[in-house]
């Protein structure tokens, strides 16, 4: 035996320490990739999670900013079964949509869909309820719309025969988007005269918060005149409530929203629009107003007075003789319609909660 | 010196350090399994409690409980999906809905909650569902036309319609389980808690949960809110 032959391993392990290190590295390496693969897969989920919960939080967040926001005059363009949606936003690497879809003349769904690029979409919606100007006035039980407790004397008039007539100063035209509701809610022509309701609001919003939306507050004695400058209707002054008499002049289209926190009298002059008043309402001598009224306390009309519409009037109401209450569907629906872009407000009708839908 | 003997240390020093390295290996490998199983089980505890929040606020966002909660326990009308009506005129019993949800309506479990335009709402057995091939302009592409039969049918106008099944949660089993009818408690969660340390209350008019984790799970206790108690 040579030497060299003593530093030879025999033939049948030639290799075998190297076969054994070649599969160990290749378990380990297999341990390795399947601790990889397990931690890979895991992270994953993690992330698919956190991005639906993201997704989630944007959804909610667009959904809470467009009820916030409310509705506008776009609203009366929507008919129930019908939607409007906005446009596709996006926040970060991600996107949302609202939309708003309308189930009945009040009701609307509003909806946000939020989603990533090649991953899941969340939608969050919710129920509310917005004003509607056709609708409350579809919905009046009478011309005077008193409380419980609410007094009634009557020496003038109160007409509800007509409800449906165009009568100087309302314009033919100005009724006809309505025309075809108001003859359904009122085929007859006429309304009864009085009738109870239960609080002194517009469907669910109530007189703080008419108030409080009201842009033009007044308040004691005063007498509404049109004022203009120029070709410009001077909204600024809080006594200018429009100009009924003359609709194609500059204050002829404007119908404001009038609040009064306390008791108010109205001595002489004429006015239109939404009047809001948290006590009693006077109207005396020869003072005109159109549209709606909304009083917490007793309406009185004394002397020649006028209001033409329809009021509810939560203490009761007193017309003189001489004085006048004429039910006009048209004059109030003009008069609330005006107000959609103050009086929109989506109030959720399952309060405190959120219709949320995942898929 | 004989080369043979020198052989035999070689080998010797060769195995020692080739085991000690196997060892270290495996080692290695042991401690990297616990760190990851450990990791696996907070990942599940963690899992678990989203799941929980999740679950729970979005059962609670649609429906209150039906009894206070018992410290294990929730008993609630649990929300599977809601529908917009297709039209306000039906034949009777019968009503046209573009509905989504997690599952189709079950007549054999399911009641049907309808909210009228002021927000009212109105209840009905729901006896029949099925596919319908009416037109409904209320409709998108995620939702599915169906025609449903119910007991009472609405007597005044609604706009909204959700679907319901009685059923209740429970944090036993170290799991958040869901149950109905008499049917067993299925599992929603990794069984990841300690039942004597995790339970539901009611405080200062919220519903409000407690999970604590097993000895064998990473992690702190949580407690957190849930819902608004509605009167």
């Amino acid at each position: 035996m040579t030497r060299r032959a003593l530093h030879q391993p025999a033939s049948g392990e030639r290799g075998a320490v190297l076969v054994v290190v070649v599969l160990l590295a290749v378990a380990f390496l297999a341990l390795g990739h399947g601790l990889v693969l397990s931690s890979r897969s895991a992270l994953r989920t993690a992330r698919l999670s956190a991005l639906h919960a993201r997704l989630l939080a944007i959804a909610d967040g667009a959904l809470l900013g467009t009820i916030q926001e409310g509705g506008g005059p776009w609203m009366d363009g929507v008919s129930p079964g019908g939607r409007a949606g906005g446009a596709r936003r996006a926040v970060g690497p991600d996107s949302v949509r609202t939309a708003w879809r309308r189930l009945s003349a009040e009701a609307w769904m509003v909806e946000a869909t939020a989603w990533s690029e090649g991953g899941p979409t969340v939608v969050s919606n919710r129920l509310v309820w917005v004003l509607d100007g056709l609708e409350r006035v579809r919905l009046m039980p009478a011309i005077v719309a008193i409380g419980p407790t609410g007094s009634v004397a009557v020496a003038g008039a109160i007409r509800g025969d007509a409800v449906l007539d165009i009568r100087v100063p309302l314009e033919g035209s100005i009724c006809a988007p309505w025309n075809t509701e108001l003859l359904a809610a009122f085929p007859t022509g006429s309304a009864p005269l009085l009738s109870a309701v239960e609080s002194p609001s517009l469907g669910k919003i109530d007189v703080a918060h008419l108030l409080s939306d009201a842009p033009v507050q007044v308040s004691g004695t005063g007498t509404p005149v049109p004022d203009e400058t120029g070709s410009v209707c001077t909204t600024e002054r809080s006594w200018n409530w429009g100009d009924p008499d003359r609709g194609y002049r500059p204050c002829g289209a404007y119908l404001p929203m009038i609040g009064s926190e306390s008791d108010l009298v109205v001595d002489g002059g004429v006015g239109q629009g939404l009047l809001v008043v948290d006590g009693d309402l006077e109207l005396r001598s020869d003072a005109r107003f159109y549209g709606m009224v909304v009083v917490t306390g007793t309406l009185r009309l004394l002397e020649l007075a006028r209001l033409e519409g329809l009021a509810i009037a939560f203490g009761g109401v007193e017309v003189d003789a001489g004085a006048r209450l004429d039910g006009s569907a048209c004059w109030a629906v003009h008069a609330l319609a005006a107000q959609r872009g103050i009086l929109r407000h989506a109030l959720p009708l399952h309060p405190a909660r959120r219709l949320g839908s995942f898929r | 010196m004989s080369r043979a003997g020198g052989t035999v240390i070689e080998a010797i020093f060769a195995l020692t350090l080739g085991l000690f390295v196997v060892m270290l290996g495996l080692q290695t490998a042991a401690q990297v399994n616990h760190a990851q199983r450990r990791l696996d089980s907070r990942k599940e505890a963690i899992e678990s409690l989203r799941v929980l929040r999740h679950v729970m606020r979005r059962e609670f966002a649609h429906t209150r409980a039906i009894a206070p909660p018992a410290s294990d326990s929730v008993a609630l009308r649990a929300f599977r999906g809601l529908a917009l009506l297709c039209s306000q005129t039906f034949e009777p019993g019968r009503l046209v809905v573009a509905y989504r949800g997690d599952r189709l309506p079950d007549p054999s479990k399911d009641s049907v909650e309808f909210t009228d335009a002021d927000g009212g709402v109105l209840y009905s057995d729901l006896i029949g569902s099925g596919v319908s091939s009416d037109s409904c302009g209320a409709a998108d592409s995620t939702e599915m036309i169906l025609a449903w039969h119910l007991d009472r049918p609405p007597v005044v106008p609604v706009v909204l319609a959700r679907v319901f099944e009685r059923g209740s949660y429970h944090l036993t089993g170290s799991a958040l389980r869901y149950r109905r009818g008499v049917s067993g408690r299925q599992p929603l969660t990794p069984e990841v808690w300690t039942d004597s340390q995790s339970s539901w209350r009611t405080e200062d008019g919220r519903i409000v949960v407690t999970v604590t984790p097993s000895d064998s799970v990473a992690g702190a206790a949580w407690s957190g809110f849930l819902s608004w108690v509605y009167p």
